[in-house]
């Protein structure tokens, strides 16, 4: 699991200062399977654009930009999620809930997709990795189910 | 929802007038300077009154409508239209459609051939309604047939949509009659263009989310910015995906429940643990606990209290209560709340609120604002301070908070609805987001804060408490209503 709340210069920063992002890369190729959340998601794409240029894990193709649209901006709460994979399976309730600045859009990796004045990716699956935008610990039970789904995700 | 600017043309320039009097005219420019100061963009439908002409009988802002019309605007032109040959003149100006009034409810004969000649859809009946009456020419007089025979009539011509104008709502910044449009759909399948009343960006969005309304006529906000064009066709065009949310209230002391909560089968109905997990089963989206004992010396009982519930629970918390600076917030979050509200203490020092969003991310600060007769109320609703209530959140929002908790005192308890008038006054020049509390009792009153209060969740504590209504039953309601539930 790579959680996170705070920015992304600051955690990929920590990250690197601790090799914890060279331990994840070698996780990841040895077999094990990573979940990313909110900032932990935003950690594994390629770069992203919140106070400068930083660049991520690289586990995922992509970029993190600010959201553009006309609504207030961090987005903070529920939003209704197009979803689909084994991660989404059985969940019946799409709606999650988002605190967040930035997002990537239109990944290639993209599994689910919400929309903020605008699309932006709500979740992504490269083989074992899996990054989900909104906090599943806090979107009750279709939050659990995601979780549920990772840990027995073979 | 198409959204329609309206300009009243008189003398070649786009006016407005007070109650109807001529001489009261305020002057906002040649319509093109001012289409172009909205942001008009092409091909934007305009809804055009012509002044002069619905005083004098005789279509007099033709040439305006013919330059219009060759903008690549999509006019609908109004105005004192009285015969064939009226309403063949704004036609051949370029007008796509007519819109007349008097005729409609009063000259069956004359809008049937109106219909005959030029087609269905290239008439709008204007309806102006009254206390359940429609009213006409000029609003002088009631007309001769109800409402049900005018829709009736309407339909039978195979007329698609009709302007509805409710006049008690014209200008009186109460919002939209979303009640009127709400007894028409029951009535009749014709399509609506709302008028009168619109003044927020939300009514827009509320608006669009009745099925029977198919335009809304924005005329005076507009030209008085109180709404953004751009803004409001961008929010239109938006998914209805973003969830309103249902806030269930545990009103905590000494780490029980005051007043328990009447849930069957609950073990212990003091213990905010148990409470807030069923509010969560439910389908609460957020719970609120407000430690209304909280002082330095049963800190630690509210932190613990904090941190039990936050253990059990999957969706997100909001604490208040006690918060007097930076590191108070700190041991909230470190509890294991997602939010916190701060009330008393940013009255005394508004900089803790910069200070705490600062430090933690506006995300997670609420301004929590008690409102008495639209003054600020401080020490928990006992003490009346001297700001304004609407200054104070707007102020709020500028030094960081990312939502306000805004409790109507006058109506807390009383289960008599949410205090609408305070609600628009606040939400309509917010960004953030506002949270409604305080007289929810029925399950209107829910849809009502946020239809037309413009709120973007709605809190309750005893209701819920007690029973009388479940959190499910107001989500079940709010969806029906159109309102995006989770």
């Amino acid at each position: 699991m790579l959680p996170g709340v705070g920015s992304f210069a600051a955690a990929m920063r920590w990250l690197i200062e601790h090799r914890i992002d060279s331990a994840i890369r070698d996780a990841v190729n040895g077999g094990a399977s990573l979940l990313g959340v909110c900032v932990g998601h935003q950690l594994l794409f390629d770069v992203s654009f919140e106070m400068g240029t930083t660049r991520g894990l690289g586990l995922i193709g992509g970029e993190v930009r600010k959201f553009e649209g006309r609504l207030p901006v961090p987005q903070i709460g529920w939003n209704r999620v197009a979803a689909r994979g084994p991660l989404f399976e059985g969940v019946e309730n799409g709606v999650f809930y988002f605190v967040n600045s930035y997002a990537a859009s239109n990944a290639a990796d993209e599994i689910a997709r919400a929309d903020y004045g605008g699309p932006f990716t709500a979740a992504v699956q490269n083989g074992r990795v899996f990054g989900v935008q909104f906090h599943p610990e806090k979107s009750s039970a279709a939050g659990l189910q995601v979780l549920r789904n990772f840990v027995a995700w073979k | 929802m198409e959204v329609i600017p309206s300009l009243d043309l008189l003398a070649g320039r786009v006016v407005r007038l007070t109650h109807g009097d001529f001489s009261t005219a305020k002057v906002y420019g040649e319509p093109e300077a001012v289409l172009a100061s909205l942001d008009v963009p092409r091909g934007t439908r305009l809804h055009i009154v012509d002044l002069e002409a619905s005083r004098s009988g005789r279509p007099v802002e033709t040439s305006i409508v013919e330059r219009l019309a060759q903008r690549d605007l999509i006019v609908q032109v109004g105005g004192g239209i009285r015969s064939i040959d009226d309403a063949r003149c704004w036609l051949d100006c370029g007008a796509e459609r007519i819109v007349v009034g008097t005729i409609a409810a009063d000259s069956p004969a004359l809008l049937a051939s109106l219909v005959d000649t030029f087609g269905a859809t290239r008439i709008v009946p204007a309806v102006d309604i009254r206390n359940g009456v429609i009213r006409v020419a000029g609003w002088e007089r009631d007309a001769t047939t109800s409402i049900e025979d005018v829709f009736a009539r309407l339909e039978a011509l195979g007329i698609p949509e009709a302007l509805v104008t409710d006049i008690s709502h014209d200008g009186a910044l109460r919002g939209p009659s979303f009640r009127l449009y709400r007894e028409l759909a029951k009535l009749s399948s014709i399509r609506l263009i709302a008028s009168g009343g619109v003044s927020t960006v939300s009514d827009v969005v509320s608006l669009a989310r009745h099925r029977n309304i198919s335009g809304c006529v924005i005329g005076k906000a507009l030209l008085e910015r109180r709404i953004d064009l751009t803004d409001a066709l961008a929010r239109v065009a938006m998914p209805n995906s973003i969830p309103e949310r249902v806030i269930p209230c545990l009103d905590v002391r000494d780490g029980r429940v005051v007043k328990g909560v009447n849930f069957i089968n609950i073990r212990d109905a003091g213990n905010p643990v148990e409470c807030a997990r069923r509010y969560e089963e439910e389908g609460a989206d957020e719970i609120v606990i407000l430690d209304i004992s909280a002082t330095d010396a049963n800190r630690q009982t509210a932190l613990d209290t904090v941190r039990r519930v936050a253990d059990s629970l999957f969706i997100p918390l909001t604490v208040g209560g006690g918060i007097r600076t930076v590191e108070d917030f700190r041991a909230m979050l470190r509890a294991g709340a997602d939010r916190v509200a701060i009330n008393t203490a940013a009255l005394r020092n508004p900089q803790l609120i910069a200070d705490c969003a600062n430090e933690f991310g506006v995300q997670a600060v609420v301004l929590s604002c008690d409102a008495k007769d639209g003054r600020v109320m401080v020490r928990s609703g006992k003490e009346e301070g001297d700001i304004d209530a609407v200054e104070w959140c707007r102020r709020a929002e500028a030094l960081g908070a990312g939502e306000i908790l805004l409790t109507s005192v006058n109506r807390d308890g009383t289960g008599s609805g949410f205090d609408i008038k305070l609600l628009r006054a606040v939400t309509s020049v917010l960004k953030i987001g506002v949270i409604a509390s305080g007289g929810a009792g029925r399950l209107e009153d829910f849809r009502d804060a946020i239809e037309s209060g413009g709120a973007r969740a709605v809190l309750a504590a005893s209701l819920f408490h007690d029973r009388v209504l479940t959190v499910g039953d107001v989500k079940r309601y709010l969806a029906e209503e159109g309102i995006p539930v989770r």
